[in-house]
């Protein structure tokens, strides 16, 4: 174990006499000149023992012998009982006994270990270091400041911008403040220097060469910052902001090979420069391919990605959910322009694979990139049954304009899945409503609902008429008159309650100017 | 009440509630080894060397305040990722003390092994650092500054970078 582990671990020492305290035990093999390490036996947490001062050290035995011993054992500290107060102890012997004896008078004392020096064979290692990390510890006197591991806690709590300043205070900081350990999240931001590719190995700029070797990074922001220098291997979040004139397939595929341990990656440009079509459909096929480890993706404002995104790769997606483990993929994109929507939707009827052993809770989360009624539509008119998951659990769907034909099919299809615990719909009309309410299946248990045309429907049937009352479907889309809490009140009660599930019923973005109106 | 006598580094003796002290896991795990149940007169005090009486008393209060509390979360990995939580009210009156009474509150937090506590003042460091410039936090920790100029600069360049707009 190099010294350098060491760094920061604090050992204070303390002792305290303890007069009526014998020995804890008398040990008949005594074992002369076996060193006190040798002899230590491990209890479950802490280490009682005794040197004899007159026939060398005694071995240490547990108070409870019956704890099974080994290497797995936490070590909280050792507690070292000497038999007599006058030591005479030949300091040659062990750096602990050296520092024992340093303590005259002292009969008894206890030795807190740190984490990390928790078996017996690390100690032993160790124990060659103890002599001058208990000295410092024992020279460290209160007043004098905080010592470095101490500082080294505090400074876990900083986010880098006052790790930055704190680097400047003094050269003890500096020191303390330059461990990897403690960057763990780093934002490098266009603005705020020209931090750019080649600035990131330029000599002058040794902080974040230092971060990107550190084995501690978990959390990187770059804004506008060419990417392809990130190796990171326990990088777990990327987001590249504005990044997009360096995400080229080569780029992408060394990220990602430099970082084994993402799982989450964000990317949010405008534009993927260059990628042009061609370009961009294997770099996200790659992203695709990774979703086994990668949880999150998360890809916002790339306008030119989105024809990609509805066509093949989200295809390419939903099989992916057939190999993966168990995930919460999100693919989060941007408001979709009618002009980039060019969904062919012979793309999606090839279907989604029945699966061996299909993910057992997967998710799956399209927002926003189902603005259009042409994705909609296209996905309505792929059977849904079969391209879904099958054991897809959770469905979340922002669209504006579900329509009514081709959402009701849609609803059908998600109502009858048997896993399927939610559905979010923006905008639903009322005979979609009345066909889901009746088709949601028993397992669904949540049924969020952010619209007001059904806030609206609903307070009508739940209301005592005996046939729901359509809402004109150039209704959609507006906010309806209705009363929120009285709306979801009904619903549940009259409305739901016969379908005997526990529907919890959410109504959101209800105009206010509307409450008066005469519908509810 | 079972109470027990710990001596300070500035010979001071402090009797605690030996409930309340066995938040600290270096004297639970003492009191346990040692078999210590009840006060005892004849008993010396246990010699704590790294603790001022000052300090341990406010350790104390904080144990004796919080000794209902749950046990403080293991360590995640998500955890981490939280955002920092605020301290509470209590804490951060309870905390309102200076820079180097602060310290030495962790320095015993840390010796003592009190878990919560040394998170909750290193968190109450942690705030008086951030928003600071270095300037302003050797001022706060009456710390002098012995970089070179050119030491300075160079420090200052390197972590420029650092600064968020």
């Amino acid at each position: 174990m190099a010294q350098d582990d060491f760094v920061g671990s604090y050992w204070p020492c303390h002792f305290f006499q303890q007069k009526h305290m014998e020995p804890a035990l008398d040990s008949p093999a005594a074992v002369n000149g076996c060193r006190p390490t040798d002899c230590i036996v491990p209890v479950h947490s802490t280490y009682v023992g005794c040197f004899g001062a007159q026939s060398g050290p005694r071995p240490l035995r547990s108070r409870s012998t019956d704890e099974p011993s080994g290497p797995t054992m936490t070590w909280k500290g050792i507690i070292v009982t000497f038999n007599t107060p006058q030591l005479e102890l030949k300091c040659s012997q062990h750096p602990i006994l050296t520092y024992f004896c340093s303590f005259k008078g002292c009969t008894k004392m206890a030795l807190p270990l740190q984490p990390g020096s928790h078996s017996p064979s690390q100690l032993k290692k160790n124990s060659g270091l103890m002599q001058g990390q208990m000295a410092a510890a024992a020279d460290c006197c209160p007043s004098s400041g905080c010592p470095p591991s101490l500082l080294e806690r505090v400074l876990t709590e900083l986010d880098q911008t006052s790790l930055g300043r704190c680097a400047q205070v003094s050269r003890l900081w500096h020191q303390v403040v330059m461990q990897p350990l403690l960057w763990t999240k780093i934002h490098i931001d266009e603005s705020n220097w020209e931090v750019r590719s080649k600035n990131l190995v330029d000599e002058i700029v040794k902080l974040p060469q230092l971060l990107f070797a550190s084995a501690n990074l978990t959390c990187l922001s770059l804004d506008h910052v060419e990417v392809c220098l990130v190796k990171c291997p326990n990088l777990r979040e990327l987001r590249l902001i504005r990044c997009g004139m360096s995400l080229t397939t080569k780029s992408l595929n060394s990220l990602l090979a430099g970082c084994p341990s993402l799982s989450l990656l964000q990317i949010e440009c405008k534009r993927l420069q260059y990628a042009v079509d061609l370009d961009c459909a294997p770099l996200l096929t790659k992203l695709v391919q990774r979703l086994s480890s990668l949880k999150v993706i998360l890809i916002s404002l790339a306008r030119n990605l989105m024809s990609i995104i509805c066509g093949p790769f989200f295809l390419a997606m939903l099989q992916s959910f057939r190999s993966s483990q168990p995930l919460y993929p999100k693919l989060l994109s941007s408001p979709l322009d009618k002009d980039d929507c060019l969904l062919e939707s012979s793309e999606l009827l090839g279907g989604f694979p029945a699966a061996a052993e299909p993910p057992a809770r997967a998710g799956f989360w399209l927002a926003e990139a189902c603005h259009t009624s042409e994705v909609i539509g296209t996905f309505c008119r792929a059977d849904w049954a079969k391209l879904l998951p099958p054991r897809l659990w959770r469905l979340e769907l922002e669209g504006h304009k579900i329509i009514q034909g081709t959402g009701l099919e849609l609803m059908k299809s998600l109502a009858c899945r048997s896993m399927m615990c939610a559905h979010v719909v923006d905008v639903l009309v009322s005979e979609l409503l009345e066909e889901l309410l009746i088709e949601l299946n028993a397992t669904c248990t949540e049924f969020e609902c952010t619209s007001v045309a059904i806030a609206a429907f609903v307070t009508r049937r739940s209301g005592g008429s005996a046939a729901p009352v359509p809402i004109a479907s150039g209704a959609c889309g507006r906010a309806l008159p209705c009363r929120p809490d009285r709306c979801s009140r009904q619903l549940t009660a009259a409305s739901l309650s016969q379908h005997r599930q526990r529907l919890s019923v959410r109504l959101t973005q209800l105009a206010s100017e509307t409450r008066n109106s005469p519908i509810c | 009440m079972p109470g027990i006598k710990l001596l300070t580094v500035d010979n001071e003796i402090v009797e605690v509630d030996a409930d309340t002290a066995k938040q600290s896991l270096l004297l639970r795990s003492m009191l346990h080894d040692l078999g210590v149940t009840e006060i005892d007169d004849d008993e010396e005090a246990i010699s704590l060397p790294h603790v001022t009486a000052a300090a341990l008393r406010k350790a104390m209060a904080w144990c004796a305040h919080h000794k209902d509390d749950p046990p403080p979360p293991e360590d995640d990995e998500n955890a981490r990722d939280l955002q920092p939580q605020q301290l509470s009210s209590w804490d951060a009156e309870f905390l309102r003390m200076d820079q180097s009474a602060l310290f030495e509150l962790i320095q015993a937090a840390n010796y003592l092994d009190i878990r919560g506590l040394l998170d909750t003042a290193c968190k109450a460091v942690a705030d008086a650092i951030r928003g600071r410039s270095p300037e302003e936090i050797r001022k706060a920790f009456n710390i002098r500054c012995d970089f070179t100029p050119q030491e300075e600069e160079q420090v200052r360049r390197e972590t420029e970078w650092c600064e968020e707009k």
